[in-house]
């Protein structure tokens, strides 16, 4: 049975005070991305094209358009704004620099409220940087933890370990493997651990000075570095990076290929930051 | 400080002890008392099935948990070690008299472990219906209510002295040291310290 007041678990519901924060976050990010020079754009909630984004596409809601085409509900932002604006607003805009505040949705009912930003062409310490910035203006500093996602994949291809583990961060089975360098590799936590890579072999060096060139460029006080870590979504191909604070995930990003397209984007969950924001003014009181 | 869930009673004691080993001194949970601070550390007295719970919402950083119970829930936390401690099997029991019938169109099972269940069956392409109990799991074949059941197997006495025996087993388990996400990236010296000499004590202790 359905109660009259019922709502759907996992679907979202602000009022009153949670909803001023709400749209307070989401105008404040609005105007300090036009100020930073990008475009808003607001995409449709239907797609074809998400599950190409999706290594296990159980999240998606499914259903058919009317010639019988598989269609998907939006359930992630970044793969229709860059295809949209490149394929379909190619000739009618100039832009590189695209914002979006708009929900997400996944099974069964789950709802996820989101400001995310799109930079075709873009570098990773501008996307972090922009972050940061947007953050900043919303008061909050959560951890930023800095990854890239090639050193799982050279890992995998080039010594043998199996994806599952990486991507489960099964760190037993991670320490056995029996590789002189793979302790100091799971060890490195700040940027002062990627001072010294001469025990490294060239390719993984080489993916973790990708990350260290990137953090001489990011002054933020609370930055974490996490080499092994296994980003799920399929378009991510280098440096990506992930924002939290105790147990909630503020923002993920990184630099990514779509279709051939280089792009960097990121995403703050505006779910999230609202209920750091209510925890905050609560803890004022 | 690490906060710490362990599964209330034997596994809890016996981490306690390693802990003890470690640090010295006296880690015990006063009577009662669902919380325990020693030092850098807090642990939490919670039930087993509640500990991956803890460490996944952050109320915990690290858990000490059965395999069996981190591969039920399927939960997005960090494996760190096997503590070689409880070790048992998940197993199908039946009715002494019984065989397993895998012809059957759909085998009627009793479990707590619905997840598992249904993943072992459908890996045999088998059909399951699974009933789902709380408790006196070994009830269920006796009384017809169904084929099998899967569940914890220590010695095997439970199911010997309820006219069960064990059909087939589906996975061993252990208690595991798991982590939640942020907390391992955000305290990951810290963890990785103490995961090292947790391991040392188990390592030396399997010799």
């Amino acid at each position: 049975m359905i109660f009259e007041h019922e709502i759907p678990s996992g679907s979202r519901l602000y009022f009153g005070k949670s909803a001023r924060i709400k749209r307070e976050i989401e105008n404040t990010a609005a105007m300090s991305l036009e100020e930073l020079g990008f475009e808003e754009i607001s995409t449709p909630i239907f797609s074809y094209h998400q599950h190409e984004s999706f290594k296990d596409p159980r999240p998606l809601i499914r259903l058919n358009d009317s010639a019988n085409h598989k269609v998907t509900l939006r359930a992630d932002s970044t793969a229709d704004v860059v295809r949209i604006v490149t394929k379909r607003l190619g000739r009618s805009t100039e832009s590189k620099k695209w914002f979006y505040i708009q929900p997400i949705v996944s099974f069964p009912t789950h709802e996820q409220y989101q400001i995310g930003a799109e930079i075709i062409d873009g570098s990773f310490e501008e996307v972090v940087a922009t972050t940061i910035t947007l953050l900043g203006k919303l008061e909050l500093s959560p951890v930023l933890q800095l990854a890239n996602i090639r050193i799982p994949h050279v890992l995998n291809q080039r010594y043998d370990v199996p994806l599952e583990w990486l991507s489960s961060t099964n760190i037993e089975k991670i320490l056995g493997i029996d590789l002189p360098w793979m302790e100091k590799l799971v060890r490195i936590h700040t940027m002062e651990d990627l001072d010294d890579l001469g025990d490294f072999p060239e390719d993984i060096a080489q993916e973790l000075g990708r990350i260290r060139e990137a953090t001489a460029n990011i002054a933020y006080p609370h930055v974490v570095i996490s080499p092994l870590y296994y980003v799920n979504m399929q378009y991510y191909d280098s440096l990506t990076f992930r924002m939290f604070e105790a147990n909630d995930l503020i923002a993920t990003g990184g630099i990514y290929t779509i279709e051939g397209l280089k792009a960097s984007g990121f995403a703050l969950y505006t779910d999230e930051c609202v209920a750091q924001k209510m925890n905050k003014k609560q803890e004022m009181k | 400080m690490l906060t710490i869930a362990l599964p209330k009673g034997r596994i809890a004691e016996e981490t306690l002890e390693i802990f003890a080993e470690i640090f010295g001194g006296e880690f015990e949970f006063e009577s009662r008392k669902l919380i325990l601070d020693i030092g850098e550390f807090r642990f939490l007295n919670v039930r087993n099935q509640d500990v991956p719970t803890y460490v996944e919402h952050g109320a915990a950083d690290l858990g000490v948990v059965g395999l069996d119970v981190i591969t039920e829930k399927e939960l997005d936390i960090i494996s760190l070690l096997d503590m070689n401690l409880g070790k048992c099997r998940v197993a199908i029991g039946i009715k002494n008299d019984d065989e397993l019938d895998w012809n059957k169109p759909a085998i009627k099972v009793a479990t707590k472990m619905v997840n598992i269940t249904k993943n072992y069956f459908a890996q045999r392409a088998v059909g399951v219906e699974v009933v789902k109990l709380y408790g006196s799991i070994e009830l269920a074949p006796l009384v017809g209510l169904v084929d099998a059941i899967v569940d914890i197997v220590d010695t095997g006495n439970t199911m010997r002295e309820n006219g069960l025996k064990v059909a087939e087993n589906i996975m061993d388990s252990s208690a595991h040291l798991i982590a939640n996400k942020n907390s391992y990236y955000a305290k990951k010296d810290e963890i990785l310290s103490l995961y090292e000499k947790i391991n040392d004590v188990v390592k030396s202790r399997v010799k």
